[in-house]
């Protein structure tokens, strides 16, 4: 891994990242959401109050038609009776009492003609006033609605219009029988004055509450509102929204009538085509949300604080025993395996603490027992070599430097192979890998070779090294230089079949020979002679000479006959000045005489002893194989018996064994 | 700590990027527009109807695209406040209905039909107390128009005469289309016959029922137009072109692109783009906003009617005089 932290800040990062950023976007998400949700509650507070407002209106309008209902049938009675117009009036300022909203109250005959007026000129004050009326157009067409709908004894409330200023709509009623009325009741309502009756329940500070009709016309003024009454404010999204029918999502601002940024309620008011509308200033609602949202932020924060602390205090008890452990751990490489002083209330860092004293003190252990192996290894009178399972050489001991002349640095990576003397056959080598590939220990010799050339032998034990799965990994060659064994092993094996003077084979060596030879005899026909050679008057020599002399004599007699000897065949010292010669692969008995006339021969040149020239003779005795014996002790005594006899007839001569010979002697 | 205002940073934080991008979109939009606010504002009439949708369009779609001047458009409450506008000077046109835009011209003021706004685009609605057209037979009802020179009133007057019902036992007035629903709804009237979309909210509402609908009456009747005045055709006559061009353009736009132009104008047409989107495309061809070159032969198809309903003596020689079609006929040659 590249990037690395360390744990301190690690911790405090987790605590960051896990801990407060998600606390604090959660805190953000919770307070949007808790302003969402303070937001909707107190639009849908205003939206309440609005629709209260709205049903305000429509029960205001409701009272209205059935005040003029009422009175219409009073209208009615007089009409029929006398058209008293006193009465008439009367009852007309009766309604206007009642109805402050009510700006002109006309009773229309069925062609449409006036019988009786009255228009308010102040709170208590109403006027017969037919020229005002007139004048102002306000005496409705025959053939509009105004006028047809209620002759059909039905009640209109007709549409809301600008007269000179005043926001006025009809409220018409019929006048006697729906089925056949005798006039119409007409009452000119003025919208704004109707709007205040019920303003003083319904105002709220800083709420500006309105009513539109439905082309869009501001019906009722406000103190704080920038327009004059009868204005067409459909820039306003609130009145587009009312005018389409269309839904009006409370949660939208925008810039009210006071010219302020404003969220803006709408409720229709279907009994007579207007809608209300409240704006309320953005920042009286928001102030109290935000002061709400502002105590809850600060309570979470100052919670989250606390915890945070208490949370650093509790990582703090984490952190300070890891960072000693950490620091620790660094020691051992070192070599030092005191044990760690960091002490932790918590159980899983203190039983890391006393893991890692153990561990240590284990390390320790092992490591002073693997130093003395290895010094072991190193300091070992046997070359040591191990190599990896390819046979590449990992490790060599500084005997196997001392031995092979290579240095450390050569044999590193090298193949063992490179000791080779190339005497060693191949499959010597195959048995080799074949065992300890198998897993099995390999003991066995290699005659191989130094750096300098020189070569040498040496005992090897290679074992395989395996891992927990039992995998070979190494092998592990510890050898030792057994040349001078080797060395010595020859000389005493020579020793033991040789004689000490000569050199020649002696006596026990000639008798293995011959037995080889007679067994070898057993298996196929052979012809064989044992010459049985002695010095004569070789005592007098010693006596005369002295034992050194004769010494010479039979070295001066050994070198002679080898001459005379073929490599096939055997010249063995019996003994004394007995010399046996074994002629193998004889082929006829007749050619013993070409073997013993050439000793003969070297016996007529002198001897050279202790400056004095000398003769010496010889005497051979015969026997032959098979003829005279298959055992070695019948072949060796009858080539003596023979010998004694050549001696006998005069010395320097030779006797072929002669069974007769034998009977003689014994 | 405690000012309320540390919090409203935090949403402008949170809001920055999102205003960031939403800023750098608006100026993107508005690179390359040409401004406008300057220029000479000519004003036409309206009503809030579905038939004077193109108004809409041309406002707030193509406005900037205006180059010889600023479209403003008067939202009036009944065709009565209408003509008092025109007749006072304030309006350079107005959108109309095309009896009474004939019936004015007839009386001499001076004004031209220089374009149809829109044709069919009708629906007769009666009561949910009335079950069939042919109940009108039977009793004394009250059906309103907006106004008694009124395509709707020529409607009325053919579909009573299919249906043969006496026009005893129907009232006909006139009343501003915005006061229809509402007066349907509290039993003023048993019925209404007006453009869209008061017939297809009516029903939604659940204050009434269609009874027909214009294509079913008078196919491709002539609905709304559009009036110069002789002053406006003769003394800004680029104007007058650039405001048809305009015109023509919108309605090509409304038949491609229904949902967008009903979205567009809900506080134009009085209604949510659902009732409108319905209008425009349930049956398609229920109003029309193609073909808006003006005809003699239309002129004098409805004429006939006015003098069947007794509104006219007689059918005037000189109708090819109502119409000025110098202009469409160069926008519609132009698109070509």
């Amino acid at each position: 891994m590249k990037f690395k932290i360390s744990l301190k800040i690690a911790w405090y990062g987790l605590i960051g990242l896990v801990g407060l950023l998600p606390t604090l976007i959660i805190l953000v998400l919770v307070v949007i959401k808790l302003y969402s949700a303070f937001l909707e509650s107190a639009l849908l507070k205003e939206t309440r109050f609005n629709e209260v407002a709205a049903i305000h209106v429509e029960n205001e309008v409701s009272r209205l038609i059935t005040i003029l209902n009422h009175e219409s049938d009073s209208i009615a009675y007089t009409l029929e009776r006398d058209k008293n117009k006193h009465l008439l009036n009367d009852l007309l300022r009766s309604i206007m009492r009642r109805a402050e909203a009510i700006n002109t109250l006309l009773i229309l005959d069925t062609g449409g003609g006036i019988i009786s007026s009255f228009d308010r000129f102040g709170p208590d004050r109403f006027i017969e006033n037919y020229q005002w009326i007139l004048s102002n157009n306000l005496v409705p067409d025959k053939l509009s609605a105004t006028f047809v709908i209620p002759m059909h004894g039905r009640t209109y409330i007709g549409p809301t219009t600008n007269y000179a200023g005043f926001q006025l709509f009809d409220i018409v009623v019929p006048v006697g029988p729906l089925e056949h009325p005798t006039a119409v009741l007409m009452a000119k309502v003025d919208a704004t004055i109707l709007w205040q009756t019920l303003e003083p329940r319904l105002a709220r500070p800083g709420v500006i509450t309105y009513l539109v009709d439905r082309r869009g016309s501001i019906l009722t003024p406000h103190v704080d509102m920038k327009y004059d009454v009868g204005h067409l404010a459909t820039q306003l999204d609130i009145i587009r929204a009312l005018l389409a029918n269309s839904d009006w999502k409370a949660e939208r601002t925008y810039k009210g009538l006071s010219g302020n940024i404003v969220f803006g309620t709408v409720s229709p008011i279907h009994i007579v085509n207007w809608g209300v509308i409240s704006e309320i200033p953005q920042q009286q609602i928001t102030k109290h949300i935000y002061n709400i949202l502002l105590q809850i932020t600060a309570i979470t924060v100052g919670v989250l604080t606390i915890f945070t602390f208490l949370g650093l205090a509790l990582v703090k008890r984490i952190i300070i025993p890891i960072e000693l452990l950490s620091s620790d751990f660094k020691r051992p490489g070192n070599r030092d395996y005191s044990p760690s002083h960091a002490v932790s209330s918590i159980k899983e860092l203190q039983s890391l603490t006393d893991g890692f004293n153990s561990m240590v003190s284990d390390i320790n252990k092992n490591e002073q027992q693997l130093h003395k192996l290895s010094f072991a290894v190193e300091q070992s009178p046997n070359p040591v070599i191990i190599t990896d399972i390819k046979g590449n050489i990992e490790y060599v001991n500084s005997m196997f430097i001392k031995l092979t002349g290579y240095t450390y640095e050569e044999a590193i990576g090298q193949n063992p192979k490179i000791l080779k003397s190339g005497i060693q056959k191949p499959e010597f080598y195959k048995q080799l890998w074949d065992t300890i590939t198998s897993g099995k220990k390999w003991r066995g010799e290699f005659y191989n070779k130094k750096k300098n050339g020189e070569f040498y032998w040496e005992n090897a034990s290679i074992s395989p090294l395996t891992n927990e799965k039992g995998d070979i990994t190494h092998f592990i060659a510890v050898k030792e230089d057994i040349t001078e064994r080797k060395k010595s092993e020859e000389t005493i094996l020579r020793m033991a079949y040789h004689d000490e003077l000569t050199g020649l084979p002696n006596r026990a060596l000639l008798i293995d020979r011959l037995n080889h030879l007679l067994a070898r005899g057993r298996r196929s026909k052979i012809l064989a002679a044992i010459l049985f050679l002695d010095l004569d008057n070789f005592k007098n020599i010693n006596d005369s000479l002295g034992h050194a002399e004769g010494d010479n004599l039979l070295k001066e007699v050994t070198e002679r006959l080898i001459k005379h000897t073929r490599s096939s065949d055997t010249l063995a010292r019996h003994g004394g000045d007995e010399f046996i010669i074994l002629i193998e692969d004889l082929k006829r008995v007749e050619n013993i005489t070409k073997v013993v006339e050439p000793i003969f021969s070297e016996f007529k040149k002198p001897f050279v002893l202790n400056g004095q020239v000398r003769f010496v003779t010889t005497s051979i005795g015969i026997s032959i194989y098979p003829d005279d014996g298959e055992d070695v002790n019948t072949l060796l005594k009858n080539a003596d018996i023979a010998m004694y006899l050549a001696k006998k007839e005069g010395k320097n001569t030779y006797h072929l064994y002669e069974p007769a010979m034998n009977e003689r002697t014994i | 700590m405690s000012h309320p205002g540390k919090i409203i940073s935090i949403w402008k934080l949170f809001l920055l990027f999102y205003l960031f991008f939403f800023v750098t979109a608006c100026d993107k939009i508005s690179h390359g527009k040409v401004e406008v606010k300057d220029k000479h504002e000519v004003s036409i009439g309206r009503l809030i109807c579905g038939g004077h949708l193109p108004l809409a369009v041309v406002e707030k779609k193509y406005q900037d695209d205006l180059t010889t001047f600023r479209l403003k458009t008067v939202q009036n409450h009944d065709w009565n406040e209408v003509m008092k506008d025109l007749k006072a000077g304030r309006l350079a046109g107005t959108f109309i209905l095309s009896p009474l835009a004939m019936e004015i011209i007839r009386d001499g003021f001076p004004v031209k039909i220089v374009l149809k706004a829109d044709r069919n685009g009708n629906g007769f609605v009666l009561s949910k107390k009335i079950k069939t057209i042919d109940a009108l037979k039977d009793m004394k009802t009250i059906i309103a128009v907006p106004h008694i020179y009124s395509q709707h009133n020529v409607l009325l007057h053919m579909i009573l005469k299919q249906h043969n019902i006496s026009l005893d036992k129907v009232t006909i007035i006139g009343m501003s289309p915005r006061d229809m629903i509402n007066s349907l709804r509290r039993g003023e009237i048993d019925g209404f016959i007006v453009g869209e979309p008061e017939g297809n909210k009516s029903i939604e509402l659940g204050v009434g029922w269609m009874a027909s609908i214009s294509p079913k009456i008078w196919k491709d009747h002539m609905d709304h137009v559009v009036i110069a005045t002789d002053q406006f055709i003769n003394e800004q006559p680029e104007q007058l072109q650039e405001l048809i061009n305009a015109l023509v353009r919108s309605g090509r736009y409304i038949e491609a692109n229904p949902h967008e132009a009903a979205v567009m104008g809900e506080d134009y047409t009085g209604s949510t783009a659902s009732v409108f989107e319905k209008v425009l495309t349930t049956p398609p061809d229920w109003i029309d906003y193609s073909d808006m070159v003006p005809t003699i032969d239309e002129l004098r198809a409805m004429s006939q009617k006015l003098v069947d309903m007794g509104l006219w003596k007689e059918s005037p020689e000189d109708l090819a005089s109502f119409i000025d079609t110098r202009f469409v006929e160069k926008t519609v040659s132009a698109a070509k």
